[in-house]
Order: C-alpha cells, then sequence, then structure tokens
C-alpha cells in the first residue's frame, strides 16, 4: 500500500531523510516515532506529493506521489498544525471539504453525517470551528479525511497539545475508523502509550533514518528484559536503608532519590526482589517494565547496529 | 473502473473517487475550476464573515454619498465633471487602501493560524488555493465596493438626472479594476512574507509608494529629463491607482496642472487601461502563485 525505497531527502545541508527504506501492508497500523527533527514530517509531505525525494522511489496506493494530486484523491492527510477558520460551522467545513474531495452533491449529505458521527461531533456540527477545544478541532481535522473513504491515513502527531481526555476520545475514534475500515494508517507521535493502543507495527526514526521496525513485541524486546521496582517511604532513611540491602548483590541495582529507591533487576528476578522486600512498609510500590520507552530511549543512545543482535 | 478506484463503506455504499468523477464530468481541468470556485467560495464567506464586506461597502456608501450629496446643487456638465474628479481623487486614497487592507493577510494568515496547511492537504495544487484565494477575496471586495458606491450612485442620478449613470458605472467599474489590481499586489506580498506583521508593513509601503511616492517620482522624471511620451504613459500605466485618474479623466476631459498633466499628457486610452489593470492582475497574482509552491 505505501513504499519507500532508498529515499533521500535534503534541505540544502540539512539531510531530512537519509536512504530510508519502509514499507506498509494493506490495512495495517504503523506507528512512526521520532524525537522532533528526525523526519517525520519530511516523509509524510514526501507521501502526499509536497516534496520530491532527492533519490528514491516513493509509492503510495501505487502511485507515485509526485504525479500531481492524484496521491492525495486517495490518501488523508491530517498535518500537524490542520486548523480551520473559525468563522465557519464544522458542517459548511466538511462541505468544502467533501465537494474538494469529489464528494457528488447528492452523496455529501450523508457521507458528512456519517463522519460526524464517527468523530463525535455530530451535536456541534452548527457550531462554529473557533468555539471548538483543541480535541475537538483535531475530531474535526480528522472527520475531514474520512469524508472520501481514503485508502490510507497519514495522522502527523494528530493528539499534540491535547488534554488527556482529548487524547482518550480521538484514539477512540481511530480505533473505530480502524475497525470499521480496512484503511492503512500511518501516525506520527511522541507519546508511546498511543502506539501501544493503536499501532500493529512501530518505526522508530531518528537523524533522518529508520533505526527500527518491527511489530510492537519486536521493538519492545529492543529494551532488554530488565524490570524496575520503584519504592517510596516516608522516610529517607527507610529508601536509604532498601539501597544498601541490595548493595552487594550484582543482580540487582539500586538507585536511591531521597525516599525513594529503585531496583532494577533481570525479569525472572523481580519476585525475589519483591520478596526482600517484603518486611519493609513503603509508601507505594510499582513495578514497571522498559517497554516501548525504554527501546526507544535505548535505540537514541545506542543506535541500530548494536542492537542488532538483541532485537531479533 | 478498477477496484483501486472503488472502496467499499461499512455502511455498504461505494465510493467513487474523484479521479473517476473528473471523467465523468469532462476533463480534469473541469475538475480543477470546479474546486478553485469552491475555494474562492469558501474564503468569500470568510471574508464576508469577518466584516470587511460590510466594511467597506460602509465605508464607500458614506463616502460617494457625502461627496455626491454635499457637493453643491449646480447642475451643468461642469459639475458633473468635477463631482467625478473629487470622487476619483478620493478614491485613488481610499481604493488601495481597502484593497490592500482585505488581501495582506490572504495567504501568511492562514499560513500562521495552521488553516493553510489544512488546504494543501487536499488533492489541489498550491498555486490552485493561491487562485482560489484570490478569487474569493476579490468577491468580497468588489462586492463591497459596488454595494458602497451604488448607494452614492443612486443619489447622484436623483440630483443629475439618468445621463450620469453611464459615466458613474465607468467610474465604479474603474473602481473596482484597480482596487483589485491593488488586491493582488497585497496578496503577493502576503506570499513572500513570513509573518503577517510583516505583511502589514509591506502593505503600508506599497500604500505610500503607490499613492505619495510614485507621483512624486514621476513628475520629477518629467521636469528633470523630459522623458518621450512613451516613457510617460509607462510611468503613468506602473501605478494602477494613476490608471484609475486615466480612466475618469477620459469621462471629463479637466485641465489643471501636476500628475493630471502628465496623465492627459499620456495617450492611454480606456482599452490600454483595461489592459494595464489585467497585467496588474495577473502578474502579481502568477507570481504569488509560482511562490506559493516554492515557499510552503
Amino acid at each position: 500500500m505505501l513504499e519507500l525505497r532508498n529515499v533521500t531527502k535534503r534541505y540544502g545541508d540539512v539531510t531530512a531523510l537519509d536512504g530510508v527504506s519502509l514499507s506498509v501492508e494493506a490495512g495495517e497500523t504503523l506507528g512512526l516515532v521520532g524525537t522532533n527533527g528526525a523526519g517525520k514530517t519530511s516523509l509524510f509531505r514526501l507521501l502526499v506529493g509536497h516534496e520530491l525525494p532527492d533519490s528514491g522511489t516513493v509509492s503510495v496506493a501505487g502511485i507515485d506521489p509526485t504525479d500531481g494530486t492524484r496521491v492525495r484523491e486517495r490518501v488523508g492527510y491530517l498535518p500537524e498544525q490542520a486548523n480551520f477558520e473559525p468563522s465557519l460551522t464544522a458542517r459548511e467545513v466538511l462541505r468544502f471539504h467533501a465537494r474538494m474531495r469529489g464528494v457528488s452533491d447528492a452523496d455529501r449529505p450523508r457521507r458528512i453525517a456519517r463522519v460526524l458521527e464517527t468523530v463525535g461531533l455530530r451535536e456541534d456540527a452548527d457550531r462554529r470551528v473557533g468555539g471548538f477545544s483543541n480535541g475537538m478541532t483535531r475530531r474535526l481535522g480528522l472527520a475531514t479525511t474520512l469524508l472520501a473513504s481514503p485508502q490510507v491515513l497519514l495522522l502527523d502527531e494528530p493528539t499534540a497539545g491535547l488534554d488527556p481526555q482529548g487524547v482518550a476520545a480521538f484514539n477512540d475514534v481511530i480505533e473505530r475508523v480502524r475497525a470499521e475500515t480496512d484503511v492503512t494508517v500511518v501516525v506520527t507521535t511522541h507519546v508511546l502509550s498511543e502506539v501501544e493502543r493503536l499501532c500493529d507495527r512501530v518505526a522508530i526514526i531518528d537523524g533522518g533514518e529508520i533505526q527500527t521496525v518491527g511489530t510492537l513485541a519486536e521493538v519492545r524486546a529492543i529494551a532488554g528484559d530488565r524490570v524496575t521496582v520503584t519504592l517510596t517511604f516516608d522516610a529517607d532513611a527507610d529508601a536509604a536503608a532498601v539501597g544498601s540491602q541490595f548493595e552487594t548483590d550484582p543482580s540487582v541495582t539500586t538507585t536511591v532519590h531521597g525516599s525513594r529507591v529503585e531496583a532494577t533487576c533481570h525479569r525472572d528476578a523481580v519476585f525475589d526482589v519483591l520478596g526482600r522486600l517484603a518486611d519493609t512498609d513503603p509508601a507505594t510500590v510499582e513495578v514497571s517494565e522498559p517497554g516501548l520507552e525504554g527501546a526507544f530511549q535505548r535505540v537514541l543512545h545506542e543506535g541500530t547496529a548494536e542492537m542488532a543482535g538483541d532485537a531479533t | 473502473m478498477t477496484d483501486a478506484d472503488r472502496s467499499a463503506e461499512p455502511d455498504g455504499g461505494v465510493t467513487v473517487s474523484a479521479a473517476e468523477t473528473a471523467s465523468q464530468d469532462g476533463t480534469g481541468r473541469a475538475l480543477l475550476a470546479s474546486r478553485v470556485g469552491a475555494i474562492a467560495w469558501r474564503e468569500f464567506r470568510v471574508v464576508t464573515r469577518t466584516r470587511w464586506t460590510g466594511g467597506i461597502a460602509v465605508l464607500f456608501g458614506l463616502f460617494s454619498l457625502a461627496i455626491v450629496g454635499l457637493a453643491g446643487s449646480q447642475v451643468g456638465t461642469t459639475r458633473v465633471g468635477s463631482l467625478f474628479v473629487t470622487l476619483a481623487e478620493l478614491s485613488v486614497y481610499l481604493v488601495p487602501m481597502a484593497a490592500l487592507a482585505v488581501g495582506y493577510d490572504a495567504v501568511v494568515g492562514p499560513a500562521e493560524r495552521g488553516t493553510l496547511d489544512a488546504l494543501f492537504a487536499l488533492p489541489v495544487p498550491r498555486s490552485a488555493v493561491l487562485v482560489g484565494t484570490y478569487l474569493g477575496r476579490a468577491l468580497a471586495l468588489a462586492s463591497g465596493l459596488v454595494v458602497g458606491l451604488a448607494a452614492g450612485g443612486v443619489l447622484f442620478a436623483a440630483k443629475h438626472g439618468p445621463g450620469v449613470v453611464g459615466p458613474y458605472l465607468q467610474y465604479t467599474l474603474a473602481t473596482v479594476g484597480v482596487a483589485l489590481a491593488f488586491l493582488a499586489v497585497s496578496v503577493c506580498l502576503s506570499t513572500v512574507v513570513s509573518e503577517k506583521a510583516r505583511a502589514l508593513g509591506g502593505a503600508l509601503l506599497a500604500w505610500v509608494w503607490f499613492v505619495f511616492v510614485h507621483d512624486l517620482f514621476a513628475l520629477g522624471l518629467v521636469v528633470a529629463v523630459q522623458p518621450p511620451a512613451a516613457v510617460s504613459t509607462l510611468l503613468v500605466a506602473l501605478n494602477p491607482a494613476d490608471l484609475l485618474r486615466v480612466a475618469v479623466l477620459a469621462m471629463v476631459p479637466t485641465g489643471g496642472g501636476g500628475v493630471g498633466a502628465l496623465i492627459a499628457s499620456t495617450s492611454l486610452s480606456l482599452a490600454v487601461v483595461a489592459v494595464a489593470l489585467c497585467a496588474w492582475i495577473v502578474a502579481p497574482v502568477g507570481l504569488a502563485a509560482w511562490l506559493i509552491g516554492r515557499r510552503y
């Protein structure tokens, strides 16, 4: 459905994308994760034909995106900064986008009603967009991309700047769209929990290069199998006592920050560690696996070459 | 139609791609024209809702009513002629200002608000977004001007008879033409700059240049060098505001010195004025359409 082969894109002396190769199958949801300036938006701009690659090939739904505007007929693209004229109502915005996307006059009202329902804005359809919250505006943006039943959805940091409720509402809509259609979705985000919730696969991009790509389980495995047990106490002395308890154990790494102590150990040893803490009286106990966050941090700090063996 | 062109929807419907719609409608060009029209209509609504159109209608309504109503009651060719000259002279200040105000944030404003990104995500070239934006603002500006000037026109005809209707329409048409030329200049400025404040500054500079400095420069050149008539004609054609004066002077030949004398010395016919105004519209809009694909 979507394929980049050895794509390079430069802006002057800056290499935004460096030999990127990536493919996404039909119906799949790919999370594209990277720091600011990693190349995510540049990649999207190539996919929708806003930029030409300096080298390599790009194909979306079998179309070369640089071939006029044809690719945007089949792609729903929600740019990061997409906004709408505050003086227009949501229905007017959708009517305009439907017309621009070639939805016939007769079919327009039905389509608009359906996407309003899908994104949960039916009750607000005739309100001016200027009165919308950020979350509602983002859902309206998603509605504009769904009007012509696209084959591919490209969502560039769709939940950036939203409050937790807005993020949850937006992700609910994405899940609904995924369940109801066979649309292929590529979503960029900094929020790794979103990737865990929405995506089949994840690609980590850094410095214009795809550092790793795989299923969630494959990428999580990059982080290794270390588990962190975090305890907080009412008194700093209690935390220090726990820290010293593990000082002589090379299989457990402890760090004490005031009244908080972190003990990191192998996944298999976590119950043993918890058992040794049974006599303590912590205020809170938290056990966390590194997951995607750990994998992301490791990819950024260590690069792919060192991890190649670990990831498989 | 291939499978790729159709896609099943959850409710059992079938999506017909816009590419297919294009072939049903006739040509891709017709589809593009339809989309430019949709952008223009949207822009018109946005501008009219921000009350620019209403404000311009009120401004030019009061302006034309005041001049026509307060300019004495003497009837005759001279009086009518001086009224047109007065209207034109004041229009030379007000029309560029109104047009530059309507157009200065046409591109950079939506870019700052993020609405331009949403437009660029649509299946339409960026140059078409620019042209549609210009057309929508042009319609809003022209509507305001025509409605406002119509108020003065009605009073003019009531005071001086139906014979003034034709020249007044010509004055109105020339005013709209000049306004659209200045709008094109401001839309081009709006595409070049990266901040709304800079666009406003550029629009003010353009107003000062075309309304004050250009004529001083042209007069100075004529006095100092005494260039051939073709150069004088070119100097006048290089200022859309002077083209309005030419259009009015063609209706009511008057004497006088300064810029009026310079204009009277040129051989600009109304047809040439029309062509020059068209060039003043097409060139900046064309440049902006070319630039917008590179800037964003």
